[in-house]
């Protein structure tokens, strides 16, 4: 891709084809670096030479396809131009993938990307061998969004890996994969992945033109892409939507989106996102829908829980004791007896507290964990309830808040309750209802303002769209939704034309329709 | 200067914010109850029909400059510096109306809800959140409403369903029915439910015309405007049933009053707070879509798009909600007496129809030089 061009460094001269120069200008490049090799071979009767990164390359692989055809050769070929070059690699590396390059920057670009360049005296031209190795991580299961029944594995570090994993799953030419080269100091490789008629043809543009207009130094996370592309990075909702699954971004390839992975990390985004995405888990789909539907409710119910419990409470036990019944407001007024601070303080502590064992959880070394929930569950939620300090409602609620805000199947959007919680408990502490609710109506304004990649982030419950009702709150059964989502403006609309249920036909079908076989009379 | 930027609703949107800003006040305060008393649904019905054919003319205007609002409209019809004046004082109009219904609102938190917050506070409050949503623009707006809307009427559901658990509902109040005549129910009949709030959607104009689909614009004007009217209708004698006329009429907030009355096992128990802040959603389109209007009126004058305006103009419209009256009862009293005949008759019934009878006579007389062909039409002036 042409954006990689800023990168690469090395003359554009063609080739002159003298070894020296070429050792000259590598070592000039590349300085002491010690992974540099650069080797003389003979071909035919020419000196040659090969160069290539030693930790990334496979040195099994080098063997396989550059040292042993290299021996096979006989030993009066004679290399004289470009053409007899291309030739020969075409005999001698054929099967294997391997380019033919003319200028020293290109051999430079090959040899970062993991190839291997043999330059051949006299000739103008170079052939690089991909002999890509290195460590990398085996398949293993997602950590971050795991799952009981589905496939079990996960996007790993290596894109090539990943690549294959999608592919493998989509068994279709028209998958399409796009490369750029992003970060001047990484130069990292980053894939533009789509489904070519099936994907908007206007989403796809506006996401290859975001990407190649990314200036930046490095890469090494689609975090970092992230922010570049999002249509608005002053919010706290995430506008695109970044998983670990396979399984989650095919599905998301064929009902029209577009993926971009990064080299590096196990994570890939796909765009266009709505809101509804981050309520919906893979799992979903591989049990039956009447589970899948329920689930999604209690993540709408959690996720409120998590954005609005504490300020409610702060709220209705600040300002308005009347919505609660008697009996119940009478125990809960008693508990508060000694607590000696007002609820939104000791909402605020709670929340606080809470927090900052959330985040001590995740940083700490796995050998300490224990300590934590040690510490936290009994420290702080007994002994504070005990001395007096924190009402025992509160800890039921602030708890309830906590374990709501882990339902989200997408771990990064309970951020945005976590944040905006802070904001509804003043306002309820301040204003009570009053304020929790028209922060609430800011929230959703907020959200309605939202757009990713063009589609409103609500969509399709903001502007409204029936066709897409039925996998937003509740799912359908498979065999009933015919259409790809429309608010995605997919350039192939139809999934599945003539798909009906696979209940038998009614027990006693009506005049002139077919009987079942094998009926009796 | 720029060329202000067009969003367009679409017609389901449309739908929604009719149906919000009809119903948004219209169902809290209860207007006409003192009056109407046992009788108020049936006025509210005749106030539903007779304001049917209001949005019938607004449509109408409408669908006879297709793709023009209401500012262009009138300098269509009125010429340049007629329609100014008229632009500026629809303007005012809007900004004022704005205000009051601001005022309702507030006036009936600190009644209801938060007793001992002052009414700058919250006015400054609601004020700062419009202003936030109408910088958003239209389609945010649409969007928001759009969100809101089922909540909206679950509750207005669930208010029904809760009474008729609680055995609330005794329907021997709505009885007599026309009781002392037609009089009483013809008095609050004209201006006051014809123009609160069918009359109001003169605002309207200023958004309708930028739709999706024009073509179903006056359709789901039409539907939305006799759904709102279906449920004032049923939620007056909803409340009459429930509290007797005699109550609603004396009652400033009826609804209220009813949804206190709600109890069922101990349990749900005064929600009356609740729906408040439900009916706060209609409240804030009602507020908003007035607000707009005045600031897409400035734009109109001015040629600068109205964002600019939003933040000062916004805190004007809040200072004016405090200041227009100095208690509630004023507040009423001017709505009830002054505001209905002196502002709503004439910028909601009387400058509409003349800018209906100049564009059909404009729509005449084209149609003439179509027919006769030019020179003869100008033989015969001559």
């Amino acid at each position: 891709m042409d954006s990689g061009e800023r990168y690469r460094s090395g003359s554009d001269r063609p080739l002159t084809g003298s070894l020296e120069e070429c050792r000259r200008e590598f070592n000039e490049l590349f300085g002491e670096t010690k992974d540099l090799r650069l080797e003389e071979l003979q071909i035919g009767q020419k000196q040659a030479m090969l160069c290539y990164l030693l930790t990334i390359t496979d040195a099994q692989l080098l063997t396989q396809r550059v040292l042993q055809p290299i021996g096979q050769l006989p030993s009066d070929q004679s290399v004289a131009g470009t053409d007899e070059l291309e030739m020969l690699c075409a005999r001698m590396l054929g099967g294997s993938a391997h380019i033919i390059i003319q200028t020293n920057q290109d051999a430079v670009q090959k040899m970062l990307e993991g190839y291997s360049v043999i330059f051949i005296e006299g000739v103008g031209a170079a052939v690089a061998v991909f002999t890509e190795g290195g460590g990398q991580r085996g398949i293993q299961e997602p950590t971050t969004q795991t799952i009981v029944k589905g496939p079990k594995d996960g996007f790993v570090e290596d894109l090539r890996t990943n690549l294959s994993l999608l592919r493998k799953r989509i068994r279709n030419h028209k998958l399409r994969i796009e490369t750029f080269t992003i970060g001047t100091d990484t130069g990292t490789n980053v894939c533009l992945v789509y489904m070519k008629s099936i994907a908007n043809e206007g989403i796809v543009d506006e996401a290859r033109k975001r990407l190649s207009d990314i200036h930046t130094n490095a890469i090494f996370e689609t975090g970092n892409i992230e922010e570049f592309i999002a249509d608005k990075t002053l919010t706290p909702f995430p506008t695109v939507y970044s998983t670990e699954r396979p399984d989650a971004v095919s599905a998301h390839l064929v009902s029209g989106k577009a993926a971009i992975l990064v080299d590096g990390t196990p994570f890939a985004i796909t765009l266009p996102t709505v809101f509804n995405d981050f309520m919906v888990a893979p799992e979903d789909y591989y049990q039956s829908f009447l589970m899948g539907s329920f689930l999604r409710f209690i993540r709408y119910l959690s996720f409120m829980f998590a954005l609005m419990l504490p300020s409610l409470y702060v709220s209705v036990i600040t300002y308005h004791h009347e919505l609660i019944p008697t009996p119940l407001l009478i125990s809960v007024i008693a508990q508060r007896e000694g607590v000696p601070f007002p609820a939104v303080v000791e909402a605020f502590l709670m929340e606080v507290t809470f927090e900052i064992l959330r985040e001590a959880g995740v940083r700490m070394p796995r050998a300490v964990g224990g300590t934590i929930s040690i510490v936290g569950g009994l420290v702080i939620g007994q002994a504070a309830v005990e001395a007096g300090i924190i009402s025992n409602t509160m800890v039921i609620v602030v708890a309830l808040t906590a374990i709501s805000s882990f339902v989200a199947p997408y771990y990064i959007f309970s951020i945005s309750s976590r944040l905006l919680r802070f904001g509804l408990i003043v306002l309820g502490g301040v204003f009570g209802l009053y304020g929790v609710f028209l922060g609430l109506m800011v929230m959703v304004g907020h959200l309605c303002s939202l757009r990713s990649f063009g589609v409103p982030y609500l969509a399709p419950i903001a502007p409204f769209i029936l066709k897409d009702q039925k996998d937003i709150f509740f799912r359908l059964p498979v065999w009933a939704s015919k259409l790809r989502p429309q608010m995605l403006k997919p350039a192939g609309a139809v999934k599945q034309q003539e798909s009906e249920s696979p209940s038998p036909p009614p027990m006693y079908p009506s005049e002139g329709k077919s009987k079942r076989k094998g009926d009796p009379s | 200067m720029t060329t202000p930027l067009l969003e367009r609703i679409s017609i389901w949107q449309l739908f929604v914010l009719v149906f919000l800003f009809q119903v948004g006040s219209a169902i809290v305060v209860g207007a006409g109850a003192a009056d109407a008393k046992q009788d108020l649904w049936i006025a509210e019905l005749m106030g539903c029909s007779i304001g049917l054919v209001l949005v019938l003319i607004y449509v109408y205007i409408l669908r006879l400059k297709p793709g023009s609002s209401l500012y262009d409209i009138l300098s269509v019809t009125f010429g340049r510096w007629l329609a100014t004046l008229f632009a500026v004082l629809y303007i005012l109009y809007f900004f004022y109306i704005a205000g009051r219904v601001l005022r309702d609102f507030t006036e009936l938190l600190i009644i209801d809800v938060l007793p001992e917050t002052p009414l700058e506070i919250v006015t400054l409050l609601f004020i700062l959140t419009v202003i936030y949503m109408v910088y958003m623009g239209m389609e945010v707006l649409g969007r928001m409403s759009e969100t809101f809307v089922p909540y909206f009427i679950t509750f207005v559901l669930l208010i029904t369903l809760f009474l008729i658990a609680g055995q609330d509902i005794k329907l021997e109040n709505l009885l007599p029915v026309l009781g002392d005549g037609w009089d009483p129910v013809m008095k609050v009949v004209f201006p006051e439910l014809i123009t609160f709030p069918y009359g109001e959607t003169v605002v309207l104009m200023v958004i309708m015309a930028h739709t999706t689909h024009p073509g179903y614009m006056p359709l789901t004007a039409l539907l939305a405007t006799i759904l709102s009217g279906a449920v004032l209708s049923y939620h007056s004698g909803l409340m009459v049933a429930v509290l007797g006329g005699d109550m609603v009429a004396r009652s400033t907030f009826p609804l209220l009053s009813v949804v206190r009355e709600i109890s069922i096992a101990n349990f749900i128990e005064r929600l009356d707070a609740l729906v408040v802040f439900i009916m706060m959603v209609g409240i804030f389109v009602k507020v908003s879509l007035f607000f707009y209007g005045g600031l897409k009126g400035l734009e109109f004058l001015t040629r600068i798009p109205y964002r600019h305006f939003v933040l000062p103009c916004g805190l004007m419209v809040g200072f004016l909600s405090i200041i227009i009256a100095g208690n509630f009862a004023e507040h009423i009293e001017e709505g009830v007496e002054i505001v209905p005949v002196f502002l709503h008759v004439p910028f909601q019934i009387i400058i509409p129809v003349l800018m209906l009878a100049v564009l059909l006579i404009q729509r005449w007389r084209q149609r003439r030089v179509k027919r006769h062909g030019f020179r003869r039409t100008l033989q015969k002036w001559k």
